[in-house]
């Protein structure tokens, strides 16, 4: 049988797909421009929102800036990103670069149509100013344009229009400025938007306010119920990487000081509309909270394909459950930017852990090996990456079978429930016995009660151990632990109806012959 | 669109009167006090402004009390402003936070064709009344190459329109423009003086129009105060139509230079506004006519301040330089790219 060869083509519209719809929502697309002033070794990045409609979106950073030939090449080639060629750090903070494939300005496609591009590059005394046009390649006769075989010079594919002008410029300001306007409508739209009311749960007000109030704001339930600019807030600064709010992430937890540190030392800034962003993770919710912490989950693995994966992470757990919802899961963080958000799965982690996953947050900062496993969307993973694989093995590992305590962390957990647990019961008990104790005697008794044996000659008042009950130091012999509640109960009925008719000497004789009598049971 | 380079020049103008002193006097003796009548009790100002690129007038007013900030949410509640230049209305956004309603626009454009604009007139709209309309223009009110209507006229109009609309009961415009004799618009000069030479064949009018010469040859040897005269006359002529009763309460003017060395006068009007009556009260024209016929005089008697002259007042420009200082370190501090 004759075999027949024939091209694999993509149409082109397939790039202006691709351009316009990378990201599933607006903080995902405004996250590339803030890595892209990241990796530009910008000190802060100001994004002005256009709020309350959301007409104009702006971002400037005081990162290196482009020049036209570079600005040129980026959006010429799409995808072939060289950030990376000279090393994996940026040239003057020595940041650890994000950008990997140069897609990051086309995010910009997801937001508007239509924007302009003011960069000065750092020693340049000349700045230029681009108009891009993206909105002729969105229509259907892209559609007919083929990528493969027709690539040739002649019939390049184009994803937008961009006009190029230089104007002179202090050559001490270095920046990069993005203008954007004609906002796609469905995103303006989205960020003016309260989704929870669609399903008929009134929206929570939030305050757009300082890092620490916003999260207070936020945190009597799951910030996707205050509307999507509450979640926009929260994503971007989730995931950027900024610093945590002073005290974060864990209060009062030294282990993670070098985690804290190395985003202090990033130096780097991000302004929303105005107010100053920091991770918004400050656990626990109050010191009264009992909580755990799990700080050294770190790995380092060699990987066939002559990759390293290289983890710091860390987990925490609280009694109760932990607010805002978003906060439930591990945040994996590739060279300090979070992939998408908390993962209530724990990577997929395949036994069933009930409730305990509504109280434990992680991250996972991983430095090395890793970012060939995100997907184009920078939300999520390949989950068949070795090194995604090696990541989730690890994980699942520490989660159930090993930590630094031996136990793995969910049975470390259990354990420590128990523990708190019994220790309520201990006070409830306690509690139980000193009303009794109030009862029994008329006026409340100090009850203590002890997993330990009494001290001898022990003072006045109700001791009961898990072996024996002391009234006034007195032993009360082989009550058994089952009928102790019971067994004061009776002698509370019993010394409410004699404390008038019977002197205390004869009602304790009673006493005694009961506790023989529940001993005997 | 126009090209960067002429942009760039623009704005490199205006960067370079951004500590002008004299644009300060303005600020401190004219508009201050104005401010200071609305922000009563817990009233805040409601501001419209063309603050152009640093936003001075904001950051001073609010550094004066006079201008509601909420510093917890970082938000100028009571503020709306527009600009039309990219990298300027980025700046003006990201560095004062969330305001009643950034736009990024022409305001001429947008209030003079809504259906071009249909969100952004709306949102325009949606802000009034405000207390305060700070239109400082740039560039001549009066163009060569337009006609006398032109854009610039229109929208003042329709913004004093927009105030009627929205049941203002008080408010003040500041109108600040460029006075240059050699690029005014004849068609709308002479339109102008028509109308004040038709004022004074009235006894009170001509009586405080006093000892200045003829319309013509005031608009020969004194072009800002004939335009000064003029455009007070053409406000409050658009007042009575709009049922306000009009009060020029203070006008400004000083020199400049231009990078070609072109010398041209700044000309500030400060002018109040007020409904003459009450809202259960019916429309009333005589109402309206009697009002402007009382305003005329007034407009009349005004005289314009010498800023440059008073300034020339011992310790004048120091008492200046210290007021603008805390300000201007604010501006600086912000990295102004």
């Amino acid at each position: 049988m004759a075999t027949e060869s024939f091209p694999i083509n993509v149409a082109a519209s397939v790039i202006a797909d691709i351009s316009a719809g990378i990201y599933r929502t607006p903080a995902g697309a405004l996250k590339e421009l803030i890595s892209n002033a990241f990796d530009a070794d910008a000190k802060s990045v100001r994004i002005s929102t256009g709020d309350p409609h959301f007409r104009t979106f702006t971002c400037t950073d005081d990162g290196s800036g482009m020049t036209p030939a570079k600005f040129k090449e980026i959006m010429g080639l799409i995808g072939g990103s060289s950030k990376r060629d000279s090393g994996q750090y940026s040239e003057f903070c020595r940041r650890p670069l994000i950008g990997r494939i140069g897609i990051g300005l086309l995010s910009i496609g997801q937001i508007c149509r239509r924007f302009e591009v003011f960069s000065s590059a750092r020693g340049s005394d000349k700045k230029f100013r681009a108009r891009v046009n993206l909105a002729p390649y969105t229509r259907p006769e892209a559609r007919r344009i083929q990528l493969g075989t027709q690539l040739a010079k002649d019939s390049k594919v184009k994803v937008g229009d961009a006009e190029i002008e230089e104007a002179p410029e202090s050559s001490e300001k270095h920046y990069t400025r993005i203008v954007m306007e004609d906002i796609i409508p469905g995103f303006a739209e989205q960020l003016q938007s309260e989704p929870m009311a669609v399903i008929g749960v009134t929206p929570r007000k939030f305050k757009k306010g300082d890092m620490r109030t916003f999260l207070a704001s936020v945190s009597n339930d799951q910030v996707a119920r205050h509307g999507a600019y509450a979640q926009l807030i929260w994503e971007l600064a989730v995931t950027a990487p900024i610093q945590y709010l002073p005290g974060g992430p864990i209060r009062d937890c030294p282990q993670l000081d070098d985690i804290r540190r190395r985003l202090e030392e990033f130096r780097f800034s991000v302004y929303l509309d105005g107010v100053e962003l920091f991770k918004p993770i400050l656990l626990p919710p109050a010191m009264s909270t009992a909580h755990k912490v799990y700080p050294r989950l770190d790995y380092e693995k060699s990987l066939g394909d002559g990759r390293k994966l290289s983890v710091r992470g860390y987990i925490y757990w609280q009694k109760t459950r932990i607010l805002p919802r978003e906060l439930q899961g591990v945040l994996v963080r590739v060279r300090n930017v979070g992939v998408g958000t908390c993962d209530p799965t724990y990577l997929g982690y395949p036994r069933h852990e009930g409730w305990k996953f509504s109280q434990m947050f992680g991250e996972l900062y991983v430095d090395e090996g890793l970012d060939e496993a995100i997907n184009i969307d920078r939300a999520s993973f390949r989950e068949t990456d070795e090194a995604y694989l090696a990541l989730q093995e690890f994980l699942f590992q520490r989660l159930g079978k090993e930590t630094d305590e031996g136990a793995g962390i969910f049975s470390s957990i259990k354990a420590a429930t128990s523990e708190i647990a019994h220790r309520r019961k201990v006070k409830e008990t306690a509690g139980r016995l000193q009303r009794t104790a109030a009862v029994i005697y008329g006026r409340p008794r100090p009850v203590t009660l002890t997993e330990t044996e009494p001290d001898e000659g022990a003072p006045s008042g109700v001791k009961v151990t898990p072996n024996e009950v002391r009234v006034d130091g007195e032993l009360l012999q082989g009550v058994p632990v089952k009928y102790r509640d019971l067994f004061m109960g009776v002698c509370a009925v019993l010394d409410k109806k004699l404390s008038a008719s019977v002197p205390a000497t004869r009602r304790r004789e009673l006493l005694r012959k009961l506790a023989e009598l529940f001993a005997a049971q | 669109m126009a090209d960067f380079q002429t942009i760039e020049k623009r704005r490199q103008r205006a960067r370079s009167t951004y500590t002008d002193l004299k644009k300060h006097y303005v600020r401190i003796t004219g508009w201050l006090p104005i401010f200071g009548q609305y922000k009563t009790g817990s009233h805040h100002v409601r501001y419209l402004t063309l603050c152009a690129k640093l936003a001075i007038d904001i950051r001073y007013f609010r550094s004066k009390g006079l201008l509601f900030f909420d510093k917890q949410q970082q938000s100028y509640p009571f503020v709306t402003f527009i600009e039309r230049d990219s990298q300027d209305y980025a700046f003006i956004a990201e560095s004062l936070g969330r305001t009643r309603l950034p736009l990024k626009g022409d305001l001429e454009e947008i209030l003079l064709n809504p259906a071009d604009y249909p969100k952004e007139f709306k949102d325009l709209s949606g802000t009034f009344p405000h207390d305060i309309i700070n239109l400082d223009f740039t560039g001549e009110v009066v163009r060569p190459a337009d006609p006398p209507y032109n854009t610039t006229i229109r929208a003042i109009e329709k913004i004093v329109e927009l105030q009627r609309k929205a049941s203002c009961k008080r408010w003040h415009m500041f109108l600040t423009f460029r006075v240059r004799r050699e690029t005014a618009s004849g068609g709308a000069d002479d339109e102008l003086r028509r109308i004040i030479e038709s004022n004074l064949v009235n006894e009170a009018a001509r009586t405080a129009y006093g000892t200045r010469p003829a319309p013509m040859e005031l608009r020969a040897q004194e072009y800002k105060e004939f335009l000064r005269i003029g455009m007070a006359k053409f406000l409050a002529g658009i007042a009575a139509t709009q049922d306000f009763t009009f009060a020029l309460d203070d006008s400004y003017y000083y020199e400049r230079t231009s990078p070609e060395g072109e010398k041209y006068y700044i000309l500030t009007l400060i002018a109040g506004f007020a409904a003459p009556r009450s809202s259960s009260q019916l429309q009333d024209p005589r109402r309206a006519v009697v009002a402007y016929a009382r305003c005329v005089p007034q407009i009349f008697m005004s005289s314009a301040v010498d800023v440059v002259a008073r300034l020339r007042t011992a310790g004048e420009s120091e008492r200046i330089t210290t007021d603008l200082r805390p300000v201007l370190d604010e501006v600086e501090g912000l990295g102004v790219v």
